[in-house]
């Protein structure tokens, strides 16, 4: 075999399909630009907090109870700190995968900015600053709401917007009226359109500063009855060898996952197109122009490696816009070299497999309908992953997942599930896998190296399976 | 095995599955030569040709070819205009032509120029940044010709590479596989139009049913198949047919392609068959007629107990014969 040509038909097979317009756009643009966007939108959701709503909040507090407590929640430090703590019970839901926005600041930070930079930190962070003007509790509610009426003109965001809302809180909100069973509410007019994440805080605010005076007016221990009705959600712990880790839903499924799929998806590329060239060349009649230059094998090794680093081009891409992804929620921990490594040696495995068996059926027929019937039997076993991606990924350890994992062609992907999960196949299975795959890529290559000598000049009815093997012994 | 030979079969025998397509054939083709494959469609020319290449192998028999083995290990010192020819559609002809030349073992520098060249020599000066799927069946064939001398092979190998030529680009296809034979350039000319091989060629080798049924040099053929008929035109409408039919040296007299043609005795000397022809009756043309290749070949089918249908034998072989009338290439071996 002549080096010199196989590259030169590899390269002329790679330009070939990588500098066109579909592939450019298709498998390039696309990631690429998800992996531009990624950034860009979560910049604009950062960006997007609400607008540090600045005015004032007049407050009819009938019960004479609730409007210092309500002024309290509402100064800007206090809101922070809310916000805070919901996001720690947010995080802690989602399994650590976000990564923290707020990690950026702490208490004692907080405590350490002067006035200045507080302000900024607040416009920043959209935190409205309210001014409560409590009102004596006899006032019209009316004549408030014609102070708002007279508001309602657009201000410069960050400017003190005046009077932004009225809140009115029910005479028997803290204590009932003793003809009744329920308790009173309070009510909320707002100038229209105010920022709904700013009513939200307001609307809280009441609903905490009424809660707290019911309490107390009952008689009970505000603390006592919050740690009462409150379970903090329970850590799900893993025993393994060398003590305890968080169990970690992503590290089990997703991550191995990704690999299977961002394999499949480089082999399955690179096989169809080497299929659709193939074709092309056997129907465009230039097959033989080529066959006068280079030998079969010559050629049929060019197209694969060519096909090759198409795909491997393809993973290499979404492989970078993983990366990104993962470096953008700072969780790159989530996948190490050695796994990366392992994907691309079981890569170009899978590949060459499937590669062949591409060439083969690319060679046999006339046009890429008749390629159909021979490719089912292919796309089911491009499936198998697929199905058994649950319960590999479950239990990676499983005799199931064991004995799939040393089943050409769908070997590759079964151990790259199980070395990216949390329970990696130890390292003989690994190398047993290794070897298993490299003889059934030499079986496969050394059918579709037969085939595709006999069918690159066969014209006329499509084979089926029982005509590939007889080319195979005529070859 | 005679290395010295530019190819070199012996016993070559190709099958596919119960069909024999190449029947032990043994062959030498010298260098330097301009060989003619004839013979009709299906005869095993292309089967040959494709072991030759190496693109297809034989079921038992060896071959050398240009003192190798196998053309794997010759191949940049041949080329191959296959029969079933194509071009990569949506590349730009200059590229193309390029990829073909590196792949050929050619050294990028100078390439181009030597690209631009050969195109201004086929009259497609311009058609470098032309997709090949631009450019007419026609300009496409003389494209891949260039593909397939551009590394300036010691062996070419031709199959039908007339077909779909119209007679200008025809004339201009002949002209320079001439001229590669005149570089010294082994050529093999495959075709089914026996009038095309007989322009060009100086060897034949006809096939048929798989076997070679004649090769040999052109002007030996010519010699052993001596002319057997007397073509003429008499000048009155009205003339005495029987006047010739009953001459000693006619065996019988008929009407072919228009003319009269008196078909001669064996043995009878050509020169004195038209002198008493020419004497029988007020004429406005004699000639003496040679056998055509086409000629030779149904008499050698038939002669060597073929059942084939001579006629339809002939209409086979006549299929693309127009072109080359329409070239102004007249059949030579006409004699006036």
């Amino acid at each position: 075999m002549n080096p010199a040509k196989v590259i030169r038909i590899a390269g002329r097979e790679f330009a070939s399909t990588v500098l066109t317009k579909g592939f450019i756009i298709g498998a390039l643009v696309v990631p690429a630009v998800i992996a531009v966007i990624m950034p860009v939108v979560i910049m604009l959701v950062e960006s997007a907090k609400p607008p540090a709503d600045k005015g004032e909040l007049a407050l009819i507090d009938r019960t004479g109870e609730v409007a210092p407590l309500v002024a309290e929640l509402l100064e800007p430090d206090r809101i922070v700190q809310t916000r805070r703590e919901q996001f720690d019970a947010m995080k802690k839901m989602a399994g650590d995968l976000l990564g923290s926005q707020f990690e950026a600041f702490s208490a004692d930070q907080l405590d350490q900015m002067s006035d200045e930079q507080f302000a900024r930190f607040l416009e920043q962070f959209g935190v409205p600053q309210l001014r409560v003007t409590p009102l004596p509790p006899d006032t019209d509610i009316e004549s408030q709401q014609a102070r708002l009426r007279e508001n309602l003109a657009p201000t410069d965001r960050g400017a003190d917007r005046g009077l932004l809302a009225l809140a009115v809180v029910d005479e028997d909100a803290v204590v009932k009226a003793p003809d009744d069973d329920r308790y009173g509410a309070f009510s909320v007019y707002t100038v229209p359109k105010l920022d709904d994440r700013t009513v939200s805080e307001i609307r809280s605010a009441l609903r905490d500063a009424i809660l707290d005076r019911r309490y107390a007016a009952a008689g009970m221990d505000r603390d006592t009855i919050d740690a009462l009705t409150t379970v903090a959600a329970a850590n799900t712990q893993e025993v393994t060898e060398t003590g305890t880790r968080e169990s970690s839903f992503e590290l089990q499924m997703l991550i191995p996952g990704a690999f299977m799929l961002l394999m499949l998806m480089g082999v399955m590329t690179g096989g169809q197109y080497l299929l659709t060239t193939t074709i092309e060349e056997k129907s465009s009649r230039v097959v033989e122009v080529l066959l006068s230059a280079v030998s079969s094998v010559e050629l049929m090794t060019g197209k694969i490696v060519g096909q090759m680093a198409v795909g491997l081009t393809l993973l290499l891409v979404y492989n970078a816009v993983g990366i990104i992804a993962l470096f953008v929620f700072q969780r790159l921990d989530l996948i190490d070299g050695a796994t990366i490594a392992w994907m691309l040696v079981f890569f170009a495995l899978a590949y060459f497999m499937f590669a062949s068996i591409m060439a083969a059926i690319g060679s046999a027929v006339n046009e890429l309908r008749e390629a159909q019937a021979l490719l089912t039997p292919v796309m089911l076993f491009a499936m198998i992953p697929y199905f058994f991606f649950l319960p590999v990924t479950r239990d990676p350890t499983s005799t199931l997942a064991t004995t799939l994992s040393f089943i050409p062609p769908i070997s590759p992907f079964i151990i790259i599930m199980r070395i990216a999960s949390s329970t990696p196949p130890p390292l003989w299975q690994v190398l047993a896998a290794l070897l298993v795959n490299i003889v059934a890529v030499i079986v496969l290559v050394w059918f579709a190296a037969k085939v595709f000598r006999v069918g690159l000049l066969m014209f006329g009815k499509p084979p089926n399976l029982a005509t590939l093997i007889k080319w195979v012994r005529m070859a | 095995m005679n290395t010295e030979a530019a190819i070199s079969l012996r016993s070559v025998r190709k099958t596919f599955g119960k069909k024999v397509a190449v029947r032990g054939i043994d062959l030498d083709i010298p260098v330097g030569g301009i060989v003619g494959f004839i013979g009709p469609n299906g005869a095993g020319k292309t089967t040959t040709i494709r072991m030759i290449m190496a693109i297809l192998f034989p079921d038992s028999g060896e071959l050398s070819v240009l003192g190798k083995r196998s053309a794997v290990e010759s191949k940049d010192r041949i080329g191959y205009l296959p029969e079933e020819r194509g071009v990569y559609k949506k590349m730009k002809v200059g590229h193309f032509l390029r990829h073909m030349g590196r792949l050929k073992g050619l050294s990028p520098r100078g390439l181009d120029d030597e690209i631009r060249a050969w195109l201004e020599k086929i009259e497609l000066p311009g058609v470098w940044n032309k997709k090949c799927e631009e450019l007419s069946k026609g300009m496409q064939q003389k494209v891949q010709f260039v593909s397939s001398v551009l590394h300036k092979p010691d062996l070419l190998i031709l199959d039908e590479p007339f077909s779909g030529l119209d007679p200008v680009n025809m004339r201009l296809l002949r002209d320079l596989i001439r001229e590669q034979n005149e570089q010294g350039t082994t050529i093999i000319f495959s075709t089914h139009v026996m009038a095309q091989a007989q322009q060009i060629c100086d060897h034949i080798v006809m096939i048929h049913n798989g076997e070679k049924m004649l090769d040999d040099p052109l002007r030996s053929i010519r010699e052993r198949y001596e002319p057997r008929a007397v073509w003429f035109e008499p000048l009155a409408d009205d003339f005495d047919a029987g006047a010739i039919q009953n001459l000693p040296c006619v065996e019988s007299l008929g009407v072919v392609e228009g003319h009269y043609e008196a078909r001669l005795q064996p043995g009878t000397d050509p020169a004195d068959a038209v002198a008493t022809v020419a004497a029988a009756a007020p004429m406005s043309r004699v000639e003496l007629h040679r056998p055509s290749l086409e000629d030779i070949f149904i008499d050698i089918v038939k002669g060597a107990g073929g059942q084939a249908d001579a006629e339809a034998l002939r209409a086979s072989l006549r299929a693309g014969g127009a072109d080359l009338d329409h070239a102004g290439m007249d059949e030579e071996g006409v004699a006036s």
